[in-house]
């Protein structure tokens, strides 16, 4: 019942995008009033269908009903009720239709908010969302089908992947990511609808700049939590790895990251226009390339034996895609004509122009090091491998160059500036540069690129402490938080940035890691630590093994601390997961990851690790999400 | 033998300890050691760590083996960590470990071959990129010299805003929610 | 229309495509191995249910079939069966042999227990000849010919048909 129902609802919606996605383009190139309409009712139905179908799916889930074939794979009569909730996204059909989910909230919001805006832009952006709707539900009618029907239901089913109920992270972390990706949609609609209009004012790049800044500052929150998971599940004690999964999350990242600034120079000077479109098509479609990388199975390793349908249309649809933004922008790039001009190379103009140079070419490096296997692969039939020493050797100095340039770029006046002037602003950053890294090297750390990393942030920290503070002492926290609101956000989302980039700086020249061995009742040194064993345990739960070491922690004498690092065998698991006991703190996290027992010895062995600054990723995170909403919030570009 | 004991060491939360009697032997493969031996201890420890850094975790998704907790990744620190002690150079194992595992093992990429491009595309890009701003700059640049000017182009982005405020006005509805 | 940006921008696509799709044909299991070809490893381990030494005796006339297994591996629970199918059949000219790896005694002896155990079964110890044949997870299969050398690496469980027809190969390669 349930499936047919689901089917139902997923076709209509496949109908209703594809006729909804005509009537718009008609309706723009004919700027007809009535067909709009006609294509925007066409484009809430669409969302209402896909609501209606998630909801559908949840009911499944909850009441077991196993002859959905989505249920059937991922629901269990055993699980917690939040479990089964949560399911909807744990394994690929479910979370292709959460996918829709979100796709409808935000071709909801976009539609709405923009229904005042001049008919081809509006028009043009309904049929740009609705055509992308069609692959989705497309996607969600054949190849990736989460409401098929099984004659001869079981009476249970296997569960989610333990993966999802090891860790609360897990099930926050991928919304936040397909939020993300699917938000990059919205600016993707206004990008191509400016481009089709041949025309990019200030009416048409805001609602672009909104969302591109919403799905953005959703990446923002999936990647890092990506890693903090990570950190705190994968048991080796870091929270990035360069694994292709990874970095397909960071391509749109930084692709957009480049389109918010360049954005800001159309803003401000009417250039680079073309340009910055160009950057959001990008962003869209490495959204998908993205999803095809984690989705596809191509770049799984080499024991993943599911290889999934969807593959193909995915690709299909990203080959398409993004031949047509490409036509599109050789056709109308000529039309969209930069206004302005650059008037002096040492203005902020010219640093944005630099930064953008810098996003791209690192999105590049990431791009060619996640590829370029598959394509030995493909042409000498050779297998090999790019990973973390590979992409660290470009990491490291394009962070640096980054950190750097947003000290520089935002002590760099607009326009023309006097000698005295650059001086002025230039100059002073450089007395905490300087003592920051002398600290550094008072403290011992010899580390040439972290000194420099250093440097670098002492410059930014002055000049982004000055550019958040200057509007607050100079004119009050109403301006503050009033006409300057998005100065203010945009400077506290450079101090987040900041931190991260100091963070993992420090994380990475200084960690200290060992293999410990220890007997029960005794004691080992790991730094200012004496770590004691107390005893381990072992206990069976129904779906999972768990032992678990029980650790005092002592520092001067005092118990400080009783960590518990475990190990958790799954029944439906191949690698037994570890689960690391972090204790945190502002200068370093002392961490213990399980490795073995030997009940026979009483002896276990622990790999430990001093972790300098992680809180600060968090703490940095944190900023730029509360920076980043502050920014989106100001009512007016900045005075 | 070092070897040996490492062994039991890798085994010892199997519970149970097997000795073993013949293993494949790296020397047959890469020839005799040619760095000379190492310790046990930190030393040992921190190259280790260094070159399993670099040694790609067959069972894990990119990791390296040195980042794995895995079985398998452990397995193979052992080794590299015997070897190491036992005098083989880094280049050596590496070689070792592709007898059996193929290039697949590197983490970075060899400088040789097709294997160029990854290392060169980048800096192919950069050098395009740099040029090409330069191009980019040099034009608005001289653009700026007689047609238009900063005053006008601000006139024009204001009379935009206004529009949008006015239209917005009339709507009833705020728009700059939207910006 | 712009020739130029539509050129370069097609020069960049296409090629990316092409390699993305390429990705499709390639079957997971046929995992390309440097050893194919090559003179297997030699090792010798102690069997598990006698703790007498083994030594395969690669290359002495007998074809090998090396499987590597774990008893916390599912589908090497059904392989298993497979294999003992296999071995009661062919075991006077081909010599199967289980690898454990990653294991505890007890555990391997309760599973040969129900599942029984039709030819020896080695313990891997350290992981050392898991390592020598390049093994990055089970079940992997080797298959040795008479000369010891590796003529194929399977990766993941094997069906009765697919041994069936790997193992008359080798048999017919016998001189």
């Amino acid at each position: 019942m349930i499936s047919y129902l689901g089917r139902g609802l997923i076709l209509s919606a496949l109908v209703l995008a594809v006729l909804g996605a005509i009537t718009a383009f008609v309706a723009g190139r004919q700027r007809d009033e009535g067909l709009l309409k006609a294509s925007r009712g066409a484009a809430y139905a669409f969302s209402v269908l896909l609501f209606v179908a998630n909801g559908l799916m949840v009911y499944a889930l909850l009441i077991d009903d196993f002859s959905v074939s989505y249920v059937a794979k991922v629901g269990s009569t055993k699980v917690p009720t939040w479990v089964s909730v949560v399911s909807l996204w744990s394994s690929l059909e479910g979370s292709i239709l959460f996918w829709g989910a979100m796709l409808g909230v935000f071709v909801v919001a976009g539609v709405f908010t923009n229904r005042f805006q001049d008919l081809p832009y509006q028009a043009y952006s309904i049929g740009t969302l609705l055509a992308c709707g069609v692959f989705f539900t497309f996607l969600l009618a054949g190849p990736a089908n989460p409401f098929g029907l099984i004659e001869n239901p079981l009476p249970d089913g296997p569960g989610p992947n333990p993966l999802l109920q090891n860790h609360l992270l897990m099930i926050i972390h991928p919304p936040m990511l397909y939020g993300g990706y699917v938000g990059m949609t919205l600016p993707f609609s206004y990008g191509v609808a400016a481009l089709l209009a041949g025309h990019l004012g200030v009416a048409y790049l805001r609602p672009l700049r909104f969302w591109l800044g919403v799905a953005w500052t959703f990446l923002t929150v999936g990647i890092v939590l990506g890693g903090w998971w990570a950190y705190e599940v994968l048991g080796w004690g870091g929270f990035w790895d360069w694994d292709p999964v990874e970095n397909a999350s960071f391509f749109p990242w930084l692709t957009a990251t480049a389109a918010l600034h360049s954005a800001v120079v159309v803003e401000r000077k009417g250039l680079l226009k073309v340009w910055t479109l160009t950057l959001v098509l990008i962003s869209f479609l490495l959204t998908i390339l993205g999803t095809f990388m984690t989705r596809s199975g191509v770049f799984n390793s080499v024991h993943s034996f599911t290889q999934s349908d969807i593959g193909p249309t995915f690709l299909t649809f990203l080959g398409v895609a993004s031949v047509l933004c490409l036509i599109l922008l050789a056709l109308r790039m000529g039309r969209i004509e930069d206004e302005g001009s650059i008037r002096d190379l040492k203005s902020r103009e010219s640093a944005f122009v630099l930064n953008n140079l810098l996003f791209v070419l690192f999105t590049f490096v990431v791009v060619v090091g996640t590829v370029f296997p598959l394509l030995v692969e493909a042409i000498k039939d050779q297998q090999m491998s790019v990973g973390s020493p590979y992409f660290n050797q470009f990491a490291v100095p394009s962070g640096i160059a980054i950190l750097f340039l947003m000290g520089i770029g935002p002590a760099l006046p607009w326009g023309r500036a006097t000698t005295a002037r650059l001086k002025k602003e230039l100059l002073p950053p450089l007395v905490p540069a300087v003592v920051l890294m002398a600290l550094a090297l008072g403290f011992g750390l010899r580390s040439p690129s972290a000194l420099v990393m250093l440097f670098a942030a002492g410059y930014t920290l002055h000049v982004t402490v000055i550019q958040i503070g200057r509007p607050l002492w100079r004119r009050g926290w109403r301006f503050w938080l009033g006409p300057a609101r998005r100065q203010t956000g945009a400077f506290i989302v450079h101090f987040g940035v900041l931190l991260i980039i100091v963070a993992i700086g420090l994380y990475h020249s200084s960690r200290v890691s060992t293999e410990l061995r220890v007997k029960v009742g005794e004691s080992v040194q790991l730094g200012d630590y004496s770590l004691q064993l107390e005893g381990v345990e072992t206990r069976s739960e129904p779906h999972r093994r768990v032992t678990e070491a029980q650790i005092v922690v002592r520092r001067d004498e005092m118990v400080i601390d009783q960590l518990k690092p475990a190990m958790k065998h799954y029944h439906t698991q191949r690698e037994p997961l570890g689960s690391p006991a972090v204790r945190s703190s502002l200068t370093h996290d002392l961490y213990l990851s399980f490795m073995s027992w030997n009940p026979g010895t009483q002896q276990l062995g622990l790999r430990a690790y001093l972790n300098p600054m992680v809180v600060w990723l968090w703490i940095g995170m944190v900023l730029m999400v509360l920076g980043s909403v502050l920014g989106l919030s100001a009512r007016k570009a900045k005075a | 033998m070092l070897g040996v004991y490492l062994m039991i060491f890798a085994a010892s939360n199997a519970g149970d300890v097997l000795p073993v009697s013949e293993l494949p032997e790296p020397a047959k493969i890469v020839g005799n050691p040619k760095g000379s031996t190492i310790a046990l201890g930190p030393e040992l420890e921190a190259i280790t760590e260094a070159v399993g850094s670099r040694m790609r975790c067959p069972v894990c998704q990119g990791s390296s083996v040195s980042a794995s907790p895995s079985e398998m990744a452990r397995n193979m620190k052992a080794q590299v960590k015997e070897m190491l002690a036992d005098g083989y150079t880094e280049e050596q194992i590496f070689l070792y470990f592709e007898a059996s595992y193929g290039e697949f093992v590197r983490l970075e990429p060899k400088k040789e071959g097709m294997k160029w491009g990854v290392w060169l595309l980048p800096l192919f890009a950069g050098i395009v990129g740099l040029l090409s701003i330069v191009g980019v700059l040099r034009r608005y640049l001289a653009s700026s010299l007689p047609t238009s000017d900063d005053s006008q182009n601000a006139e024009m982005v204001e009379y935009e805003a206004e529009l949008l405020r006015v239209r917005a006005l009339v709507s009833g509805e705020a728009v700059s929610d939207a910006g | 229309m712009n020739w130029k940006v539509l050129a370069g921008g097609l020069a960049v696509l296409v090629p990316l495509i092409v390699v993305l799709a390429m990705g499709f044909g390639k079957d997971p299991h046929a995992v390309r191995s440097p050893l194919v070809g090559k003179p297997a490893p030699t090792f010798a381990l102690k069997a598990v249910d006698t703790d007498q030494v083994v030594d395969p005796r690669l290359g002495q006339g007998k074809p090998v079939v090396l499987n590597f297994w774990a008893t916390w591996c599912q589908p090497c629970k059904t392989e298993h069966g497979i294999l003992e199918w296999a071995a009661g059949r062919h075991g006077k000219d081909v010599q199967f042999l289980g690898l454990v790896y990653e294991d505890t005694k007890v555990r391997i002896q309760a599973f040969l227990k129900q599942y029984g155990s039709g030819y020896p079964t080695l313990v891997d110890v350290g992981g050392k000849t898991a390592i020598a044949y390049g093994v990055g997870g089970v079940p992997e299969t080797f298959f040795i010919d008479a000369n010891g050398v590796i003529r194929e690496k399977y990766a993941g469980p094997l069906s009765a048909p697919q041994i069936e027809e790997r193992v008359q190969r080798l048999l017919a390669e016998k001189p």
